[in-house]
């Protein structure tokens, strides 16, 4: 490729051409013989850079951009929702014990040093102490009174109706041999009670009211009268239809019985009793020593007698004399009253224990008129007799039992 | 810190404790004898029924104040010495 054949200055080529011939290209040229004027003349190899690369560099230059600049903007964003199936955590630590911080200490050790004294005093006391050996608790809800009730519709079948003191009144019926099937309840809530006296303002939720004693009305068979812990008789009927305020489920559903709350006595009610002979009035009597003849009408009983220093048990209407009752009480007296000749003092006191011990009950007989039993806390129930001054009605008396009725505040 | 747990030592060691626990004024149990969940469970009972006992007695009397309570149960007897920050609690099992 750099070698060429071309006329040159004869003079100058020809001294460098003999050189040349002569050494280096004697064995290929000396046969030809060719003249002088054309020689062979051979090159230094040149090299010329390639200006492809820089050439297409420069051409491919970007001076400017023409396309204007794209405006974006987004329309609406979609948000990904999604909720945890489930989540795998460590269980929870319950409260543990906690380490009491440094600077507690002190107060904690000072606590301590406090109350030691009087906790192992405590201790040592509690050990030796026979205080409460032989002691058990009894904690069930005693039913506090039945009453049989003529069954509606079939005089010779009969319902029990049981009041106690976690306010519940529950009417049974027999069914088949010594079974008995609860047929209605009702519960006594102090929330849900008539307010009709000066009780005091009863705590939000409810209150459970103690049912003490029961009586039936003479006249009106739904109508009742409850002794309660509270010390007020109230008034009940067995057609009220308000559901009781009861949180805790029954296997019937409980109704609120109340229509009437009398005023009072000074302790829990032992014993209530409606006349035989007047269907507004009737007495209750209880731990204030008290009986209290009440009219239906009005909330504040008509007479209150101080019959005893400690308690009265029990109080019943005699069912010949209309103005004649009896009462029980915890200095084991039998007392009997009469209205119309004493209506402030017993006319009769029996002594039915010697000891002083109480007389818990007594019942008089309706057949047989002339009895009057009474049991106490001996365990032994007496049967008196009585005069005919108490088994025969006097003229005039249901007119004084309806005057002493009347007597009603106006 | 030795102090305490000698004291707390000293009422375990008296006949018949089964018990003893330190419980803060939130209720909550800080030193114990105890396992954990009786200890919580009694803590925080007795510690409602503590601050009840209190108030009944204050509401009484304000001038009156609880210093000491006393269960009686079938099982056990339980004591409990209340305090402004903490409450005291040993369990003891009268039985001779």
């Amino acid at each position: 490729m750099a070698t060429r054949a071309q006329p040159g200055p004869l003079c100058r080529a020809g001294s460098a051409g003999t050189v040349t011939l002569a050494t280096g290209g004697a064995a290929s040229t000396e046969g030809r013989g060719r003249p002088g004027s054309l020689q062979d003349e051979t090159l230094g190899v040149a090299s010329v850079p390639s200006q492809w690369r820089g050439v297409r560099g420069i051409l491919g230059e970007t001076k400017s951009c023409q396309t204007a600049s794209i405006a974006t903007v987004e329309a609406s964003a979609q948000a990904r929702k999604h909720a945890d199936a489930q989540v795998q955590t460590e269980a929870p630590v319950p409260v543990g014990v906690l380490p009491v911080s440094r600077h507690d200490t002190p107060r904690l050790t000072a606590f301590l040093r406090r109350v030691e004294a009087m906790v192992i005093r405590e201790l040592n006391k509690n050990w030796q102490s026979h205080a409460f050996d032989s002691f058990e608790v009894n904690w069930t809800e005693q039913q506090q009174t039945v009453v049989w009730l003529p069954e509606p519709r079939h005089s010779h079948r009969f319902q029990v109706l049981s009041v106690a003191t976690d306010g519940k009144v529950l009417l049974w019926q027999g069914v088949g041999a010594g079974q008995l099937q609860l047929i209605e309840g009702f519960a006594l809530v102090v929330q849900q009670l008539p307010r009709s006296t000066k009780l005091k303002k009863p705590p939000r939720g409810e209150t459970e009211v103690g049912v003490t004693a029961v009586a039936f009305s003479s006249f009106d068979p739904s109508l009742f009268i409850l002794g309660t812990e509270g010390g007020f008789p109230l008034k009940c009927s067995l057609a009220a239809e308000e559901a009781a305020l009861t949180r805790m489920p029954h296997s019937v559903p409980l109704r609120a019985p109340a229509q009437f709350t009398f005023s009072p006595h000074g302790g829990p009610v032992y014993s209530v009793s409606c006349s035989p002979f007047h269907r507004n009035l009737f007495l209750s009597a209880g731990t204030d020593g008290h009986v209290h003849l009440y009219s239906m009408l009005q909330a504040q009983p008509l007479t209150s007698l101080q019959l005893s220093h400690k308690y009265l048990f029990a109080v019943r209407w005699s069912p010949v004399r209309p103005l004649v009752f009896a009462a029980a009480s915890g200095e084991g007296d039998v007392q009997l009253f009469d209205l119309q000749k004493s209506p402030h003092k017993p006319i009769v006191s029996i002594k039915q224990t010697q000891d002083e011990s109480p007389v818990y009950c007594l019942e008089f007989n309706n057949q047989q008129t002339q009895l009057l039993a009474a049991g106490d806390a001996k365990g032994t129930v007496k049967v008196w007799q009585l005069s005919t001054e108490f088994t025969e009605q006097r003229p005039r008396e249901t007119e004084i039992l309806d005057q002493l009725a009347a007597e009603v505040a106006t | 810190m030795a102090e305490v747990e000698e004291t707390l030592k000293r009422i375990q060691s008296h006949k018949g404790v089964i018990g003893t626990m330190v419980v803060n004024a939130e209720g909550i149990p800080i030193r114990t004898t105890l396992d954990n969940s009786t200890t919580v469970q009694y803590a925080g009972l007795l510690h409602q029924l503590t601050m009840k006992a209190k108030s009944t007695v204050r509401d009484i009397d304000p001038q009156n104040d609880l210093t000491f309570l006393r269960i009686r149960s079938k099982k056990h007897e339980i004591m409990v010495a209340p305090d402004k920050e903490y409450l005291l609690i040993v369990i003891q099992n009268p039985c001779e």
